[in-house]
């Protein structure tokens, strides 16, 4: 009896311990060690930083490459700011008080003793542009054998901007993003596009975010002793307070793409639980009472994807929402971290601080744990994230009242993307497929996050709810935590619609991916007319000149008169998508007609003793990415109340406005 | 008059109405989207409509515009008649007296509109700098806070200066129409004094005509909103409302002009 106690107490010991040690989520291929020290006088990061990077391929990798995002507003003519501009409201503090910031390593050596720094220099691999500082190539004298794992140890000072974008201080507010040299993404061959094994580590442009390694990070932060800080990852101990008026306060944080913090003497301190996972909010005195607006959504967010997905896989989650002052650090994600943004001066009906809230938390999935390139194919984070955003708010607060419950004015989540699209002035400027940096005319964001949006919620409308849910769960069950493409994307789309509808999509949808993800086709389809006219028999002189017959009505046996009734479709758009077209008569029959959408006008016809009532293409409103809605039904007779009711409400606020603008007399 | 007054309102506002029903019935007459207007504000419906008819809703809202600047010069030409016949030294209401008053003031309350729409510019454009002195930028400002007490210091002050300066516009128009006077900067300067020499008066009376505009206003918005008008009785009802309310604005109107006409002739005697 003894004996079994002892072996009992000694596997639960075993098992508890193994619990507690956790299995890697990722491979864990760049894993940091840093100490920063934040100089608030200087506005300067002083730091030390331990690399633990582990070669992933089975190629020899003779290089490291780092992003030095700070550089990018080092000088005028980095290609940030060359695709930009420099933003009117720095230009005094950047040109006049030389206010640039920037990032330098002092010093590099591997863990066999070699000095790195002698031989590294800037790349440009995007644009050849010198006076780009963003990109650091370190030669290694001792390659990288495969799988193979280095230590690099560097001493680097950053020189913090004024919140420019995403990132920097203001006042005695600091929000640390993009802060630290950060080794870029090694893609083997097969992976994503690689045909050959090579980095994948652009230079920082102005549209498009970021793409990182998987790893652990270990992070100590020193900053004066009254600020507050909040971070990326959980504290494994308590601030220590250094006794020189700093304060040290440490982060972990394990399988992440990325680290950021943020710190300020004016948070405010608000903690949540849910379901083991610690949430954290850090406002400024005045934004504390949104505290009940964030902890309401953010654990709805969080049940929708352990429901739709799997659980939230960290054990915390901190949101830092900046001041009026930090404004442009603000709506953000990094991971186990989100910035949101909110303003008293904005009514509660304005939904935006959950909809930045549930936005940033979906990136934990789409971005930071299926780890996508930002840079080159930003639909799959931006795109995926708007469209999950879309269907929480939608969900919470109605499909026509997500966005916006103001006096009246009522928005909608996911229309307001397809309103975006579609408002764009020219929405064919550029496919999805595109890098960032390339978009033309201002038009990535609208492209990357709305029209996405659109053509996802289009797709789920078409394959039916149920396919897509398993989809997009396989998606994310095959790709977290690893570097999925658009390929990858589509293979599993495609994997999931074939199997459960075989008959209908036979091999998959890469008809439809080929039009809204690489291609710029606009759909538009229109019930143009419908006709009903009286069947009447033939007239005139047929064998016998003599006899000339006359046009009759036809009947049926019940007398009832016969129409010939026609509907006209039409295709106003390029873009082809098989159609349904409900078609109503008089006695409230419905036929239900498949149309392949090829044809750029197709005509239905029918003979019988009802007159058709209306026409509608796509009844079950399952073609989202339909540009007018509204000629997409015709009805035989016009149908006004609603134009009435409009017509009667503009009148109104006319002799309003008329007798509003005597008050000047 | 103050029948009249309301069919000219309602006849300029038809000019309007009209095209804009036909730009309707010709865009989305026969659509069954044309029920979604049934349910109050749809966002994808008048979004789709702008974007795609919006050149044929253009050309209805310039219109609209100008029949809204026509009836403001309209609006000048019947204030002289108004104040005519509320001046009513001769006991005479006709239309005649109208017509004539309206024609016989015109130039001048034209130059007395425009000089007074200058002033309200200025005094705006005077708190506007003042708010924007306070800073509105993240860059200058601590917090958000800031420019909320700026708006709520700012506010009351600008508009109590709109207010001063709308009363006294009224006793100018009703100097003018009294004095008959050939230039009317001897009316604006009279009027002024009458202002501040019986303000608490002038404000009261001003206050309590605004109290009753509010109390109309009031009772067009819970009427309007206590029923849905999705049917073609309840749009006639919301229309009947409105119409109520349109009516009883003018007659606000009056009352403010009447009562003010009557506090002149009070304290002038």
């Amino acid at each position: 009896m003894k004996y079994k106690l002892i072996f009992l107490f000694l596997l639960f010991t075993c098992l508890g311990f193994q619990s507690s040690k956790k299995a890697p989520l990722s491979a864990r291929i760049a894993n940091y060690d840093i100490q920063v020290k934040l100089d608030v006088e200087q506005k300067k990061l002083i730091a030390h930083t331990k690399l633990i990077w582990k070669n992933p391929s089975a190629d020899t990798v003779s290089d490291l490459q780092f992003h030095l995002y700070y550089n990018a507003f080092k000088n005028s003519e980095s290609t940030f700011f060359n695709e930009r501009g420099l933003p009117a409201l720095f230009k005094t503090s950047l040109q006049e008080d030389c206010n640039w910031s920037w990032v330098e390593i002092q010093n590099m050596t591997d863990n066999y003793g070699n000095d790195l720094a002698a031989n590294m220099h800037y790349i440009q691999p995007d644009d050849d542009n010198k006076s780009d500082q963003t990109v650091l190539r370190v030669p290694l004298p001792r390659p990288v054998l495969p799988n193979e794992t280095i230590e690099v140890e560097f001493d680097w000072i950053g020189k913090i901007p004024k919140t420019m974008i995403r990132t920097g201080y203001n006042k005695d507010f600091y929000f640390m993003a993009q802060w630290y040299p950060k080794v870029g993404v090694y893609e083997p061959a097969g992976m994503r596009y690689a045909e050959k094994g090579g980095w994948n580590c652009h230079q920082y442009h102005s549209s498009g975010e970021y793409y990182g390694e998987f790893g652990n990070y270990k992070v100590a932060m020193t900053v004066p002793e009254n600020y507050v800080v909040g971070s990326s990852g959980t504290q494994p101990n308590t601030p220590k307070n250094n006794g020189d008026q700093t304060t040290t306060w440490n982060f972990e944080v394990d399988d992440v793409i990325d680290f950021a913090w943020g710190a300020s003497p004016h948070f405010v301190e608000n903690k949540m639980n849910w379901k083991g996972i610690e949430i954290r909010l850090l406002t400024y005195p005045e934004h504390v009472h949104f505290k009940e607006r964030y902890f309401s959504i953010l654990p709805q967010a969080l049940e929708f994807f352990e429901e739709n997905f799997e659980k939230y896989p960290y054990p915390s989650l901190t949101i830092i929402a900046p001041p009026f002052h930090g404004i442009y650090t603000g709506g953000m994600e990094y991971p186990t971290l989100i910035t949101t943004l909110n303003s008293c001066l904005l009514p509660t009906g304005v939904r935006s601080t959950e909809i930045l809230t549930v936005h940033e938390f979906v990136h934990q999935y789409f971005q930071q744990i299926v780890a996508t390139n930002e840079m080159e194919e930003a639909w799959m984070d931006e795109g995926i994230t708007n469209f999950y955003e879309g269907v929480i708010m939608d969900k919470i607060y109605g499909e026509k009242s997500s966005t916006i419950d103001f006096m009246g004015i009522k928005t909608g989540n996911a229309e307001s993307d397809r309103v975006s699209y579609f408002n764009m002035e020219n929405p064919a400027i550029a496919p999805n497929s595109l890098n960032s940096w390339e978009f033309p005319g201002g038009s990535y964001h609208t492209i990357q996050y709305s029209k996405s949006a659109v053509w996802l919620n289009t797709l789920k409308r078409i394959v039916g709810e149920k396919t897509f849910k398993e989809a997009m769960k396989t998606y994310y069950s095959r790709w977290k935590f690893k570097h999925p493409s658009a390929k990858d994307f589509v293979d599993v789309i495609n994997e999931v619609v074939a199997k459960n509808h075989p008959e209908e999509f036979g091999e998959g949808m890469d008809w439809f991916f080929q039009q809204v993800l690489y291609g710029t086709e606009i759909c538009d389809y229109a019930v143009s007319s419908i006709s009903n006219n009286n069947k009447i028999t033939s007239s005139g002189i047929f064998d016998n000149l003599d006899e000339c017959e006359k046009s009759e009505l036809v009947k049926n046996e019940k007398g009832e008169e016969i129409f010939i009734s026609n509907v006209v479709v039409q295709r106003l758009g390029n873009m082809t998508l098989p159609m349904e077209i409900l078609v109503r008569f008089e006695d409230g029959k419905e036929i239900i007609e498949k149309w392949d959408g090829m044809a750029t006008m197709t005509t239905f016809s029918y003979e019988g003793s009802q007159k058709i009532e209306c026409a509608e293409i796509d009844p079950q409103h399952k073609i989202f990415l339909d540009k007018n809605l509204l000629n997409n039904s015709f009805t035989s007779k016009p149908n006004l109340s609603g134009v009435r009711k409009y017509v009667n409400e503009f009148m109104f606020w006319m002799q309003n406005a008329m007798e509003g603008l005597g008050m000047l007399i | 008059m103050w029948v009249l007054l309301y069919l000219l309102n309602f006849v300029f506002a038809l000019l309007s109405a009209v095209p804009f029903s036909g730009f309707l019935s010709k865009s989305i007459g026969h659509s069954l989207a044309n029920t979604n207007m049934l349910d109050g504000f749809d966002y994808t419906f008048i979004s789709d409509l702008l974007r795609e008819y919006g050149s044929r809703f253009s050309v209805v809202m310039n219109l609209s515009m100008g029949i809204i600047l026509l009836f403001f010069i309209f609006s000048i030409f019947w204030m002289g008649g108004i104040l005519s016949i509320l001046k009513n030294e001769e006991n005479d209401y006709s239309f005649r007296k109208f017509w004539q008053g309206s024609a016989v003031f015109f130039w001048k309350l034209t130059r007395l509109t425009f000089y007074f729409t200058f002033f309200q510019v200025v005094i705006l454009g005077f708190f506007a700098f003042l708010f924007l002195q306070q800073g509105v930028s993240p860059f200058e400002v601590e917090s958000e806070i800031s420019i909320i007490k700026s708006i709520i210091i700012l506010l009351p002050i600008y508009l109590f200066f709109a207010t001063i300066f709308f009363m006294i516009q009224d006793y100018a128009k009703i100097h003018i129409v009294h004095d008959d006077s050939k230039f009317i900067f001897q009316p604006i300067k009279n009027a002024f004094r009458f202002v501040f020499r019986n303000f608490r008066k002038c404000l009261g009376l001003y206050l309590l005509n605004l109290l009753t505009f509010a109390a109309f206003f009031g009772i067009y918005w819970i009427l309007s909103n206590s029923f849905n008008s999705n049917s073609t009785p309840t749009i006639a009802l919301l229309f009947l409302v409105g119409q109520a309310f349109i009516f009883s604005r003018i007659a606000v109107k009056l009352l403010n002009l009447g009562s003010a006409m009557e506090l002149f002739q009070i304290e002038a005697k």
